[in-house]
């Protein structure tokens, strides 16, 4: 579903990935893990099309990233993205208008299930209320590829057992999810298949499962280990 | 359920699940949690689901009516079985642990004569 | 391509409302003086004719400013991503912006035009001395074989070649900004070269105009207007359309938000 072969993106006095080769299958719940600054975040940037790659080659569905991958693939920043005018409202009318897959009720559902008003304008939301409001817009997708950029950064923990769930009941066979975070221990659980990526580079993949028996410890206890100074 | 990550996720579920066969807190031909609800329930990948559930009707524990869902086996023998499965697997852990801190048979039966009674 | 314009449009609303607020205000400031015209009282007809010529030009000077700072700003910010994670091509996403700004450009000439027009047809009613002021000056002019139409024909076309050039040089500064955001991004004087090729751009555009020929420099009818600005005319627009599609391509090749 997802290939990058030799993917490359490079600035001025950094390599953010470095040739990066990936192949990742549907219905599977991808960790991209590492911490600040690794590539996870340029690299999910890359598959939605909002950074174009140094060198290395990347395809989704066996096409170049373009306006059929764009269609197909949710992705949810870090940061705020909306414009300031902007209230839930809004958010949801501009999704609404340029993706078909973009389900209106299912987002009202989402905000009411996280106590989020809609009227509110964004600007003035506090960044745990911000948190919520993406990941409502972006699982009231129907999208193919979803990726979420640490959804539970900033998220208390009763909402965050929310968030997960909303995770699990969206995910069907035909659909990949990648979460990419370093609250590890959170999504130990819900893991299929875990991607450890340091200074642009990958360090490890492999099934969680299969990861945990090898090694004999846990997905965070490897995180620790590949991580630690 | 609490996490150990040197035994695969499935089949810390599927012990947690035959515990409550055991217990009596699933009845015999009572109809499972769909994929998503278990998945939901657990709080893990709907994929760990599939695989508890294929792995139980593969132990003849469950069987599944197609497009209605997955149910407890109704067989008593199967069940009775399961009892003796779990007590063995318990005790044989605890078995091995005491073996290794050098507690010999006389001494671990003596112990539980002494505490099984007083313990809850 | 209508979604993203809306959006272009929705984004500045509370900017186009303060401006047309202000037009309007104006306009019933003039219109209030028209009607309580005293010869003796001379003063506010003037200044309010002077205010309104100015404002319009304050419009064109807003628009510009507000497309360019914008594309600007949103290139810098994170609210790109909401623009660019919809499944539209580059080439689309700096059309609508180009479009944008050229319905607001058009629709504000027309609104101004349409406006003086009325503004002088009101002078002449409230103040009949205004209208055979206005007959007394054209026979002069008349006489002295001063043709008024081909001065008014000339004011026309003087005012479409300035839309087209405002338009090319909105899209010269458009290339500067994604030029910096671009193919620049990793130079440290990505400011400094994109002003630098901003200024080039405008000073080799003008050098190219001048040398364009001069059909006819006195037009004797509409035909001859037209056919006079034609060549500059066209220049602009090549440029603003090359200028676009570079954005474009230099937006789907090295865009990093």
């Amino acid at each position: 579903m997802l290939e990058c072969k030799n993917l490359t993106k490079s600035y001025l006095n950094k390599i953010a990935v470095d040739r990066l080769s990936l192949q990742l299958e549907p219905g599977r719940i991808y960790a991209l893990l590492g911490p600040n600054g690794s590539g996870k975040t340029t690299f999910m940037k890359m598959v939605a099309g909002l950074v174009k790659p140094t060198t290395g080659e990347l395809l989704y569905d066996g096409q170049p990233i373009g306006i059929y991958s764009k269609s197909r693939i949710a992705y949810m920043p870090t940061e705020s993205y909306f414009y300031t005018y902007m209230t839930g409202v809004d958010a949801g009318k501009y999704y609404h208008d340029f993706f078909p897959d973009f389900n209106p009720d299912r987002y009202r559902q989402l905000l009411d299930t996280m106590n989020l008003d809609p009227t509110q304008k964004i600007a003035k939301m506090s960044s745990g209320m911000m948190a919520k409001l993406k990941i409502a817009v972006t699982l009231s997708r129907d999208a193919q590829l979803i990726m979420l950029d640490e959804p539970l950064n900033g998220i208390d923990i009763i909402a965050r057992d929310k968030i997960v769930s909303t995770i699990i009941g969206s995910f069907t066979p035909e659909k990949t999810f990648i979460l990419s975070s370093h609250l590890v221990d959170e999504l130990e659980k819900i893991i299929d298949h875990a991607i450890f990526i340091k200074d642009g580079v990958l360090v490890m993949e492999g099934a969680a499962e299969e990861l945990r028996m090898e090694r004999g410890k846990s997905i965070v206890d490897l995180y620790k280990e590949i991580y630690a100074e | 359920m609490d996490f150990r990550s040197n035994i695969p996720l499935y089949l810390q579920v599927i012990a947690d699940i035959k515990k409550k066969i055991i217990t009596g807190q699933l009845t015999p031909g009572e109809k499972l949690p769909s994929t998503r609800e278990l998945a939901a329930l657990y709080q893990i990948n709907p994929n760990t689901v599939v695989r508890v559930y294929n792995e139980m009707e593969l132990q003849n524990l469950t069987f599944t009516k197609r497009g209605i869902g997955t149910f407890i086996t109704e067989d008593a023998h199967r069940l009775s079985l399961l009892k003796e499965e779990m007590a063995k697997l318990l005790a044989g852990e605890l078995v091995k642990e005491l073996k290794d801190i050098g507690y010999t048979k006389e001494e671990f039966l003596d112990t539980v004569a002494r505490i099984y009674d007083v313990t809850l | 391509m209508l979604n993203l314009i809306k959006y272009e449009f929705r984004k500045n609303r509370m900017v186009l409302m303060i401006i047309g607020g202000g037009l309007l205000l104006l306009q019933l400031f003039y219109m209030f003086q028209i009607f309580t015209y005293k010869e003796e009282e001379e003063f506010w007809l003037p200044m309010s004719i002077s205010f309104l010529s100015i404002y319009a030009l304050v419009c064109f000077f807003t628009i510009f400013i507000l497309a360019v700072s914008n594309y600007d700003k949103e290139l810098k910010s994170k609210s790109s991503y909401l623009i660019f994670m919809t499944p539209n091509s580059s080439y689309t996403i700096i059309f609508s912006k180009m479009l944008s700004t050229l319905f607001l450009g058009i629709a504000t000439a027309v609104i101004i035009t349409i406006l003086a027009v009325s503004d002088i047809n009101m002078l002449h009613i409230a103040i009949p001395e205004a209208e055979s002021f206005t007959e007394m000056l054209r026979y002069i002019l008349e006489s002295l074989e001063i043709p008024v139409d081909k001065i008014l024909l000339g004011a026309l076309s003087a005012l479409m070649i300035f839309l087209v050039y405002f338009f090319a040089i909105v899209s010269v500064v458009y290339l500067s900004i994604t030029l910096s955001a671009t193919f620049l991004q990793n130079s440290k004087l990505k400011g400094i070269l994109s002003v630098a090729l901003f200024l080039a751009l405008t000073y080799g555009m003008g050098r190219v105009e001048n040398l364009l020929p001069r059909l006819y420099q006195t037009p004797e009818n509409a035909l001859q207007a037209i056919l006079s600005v034609l060549p500059a005319a066209l220049f602009n627009l090549v440029v603003m359309v090359i200028c676009i599609f570079v954005c474009g391509k230099l937006l789907e090749k090295k865009v990093s938000l």
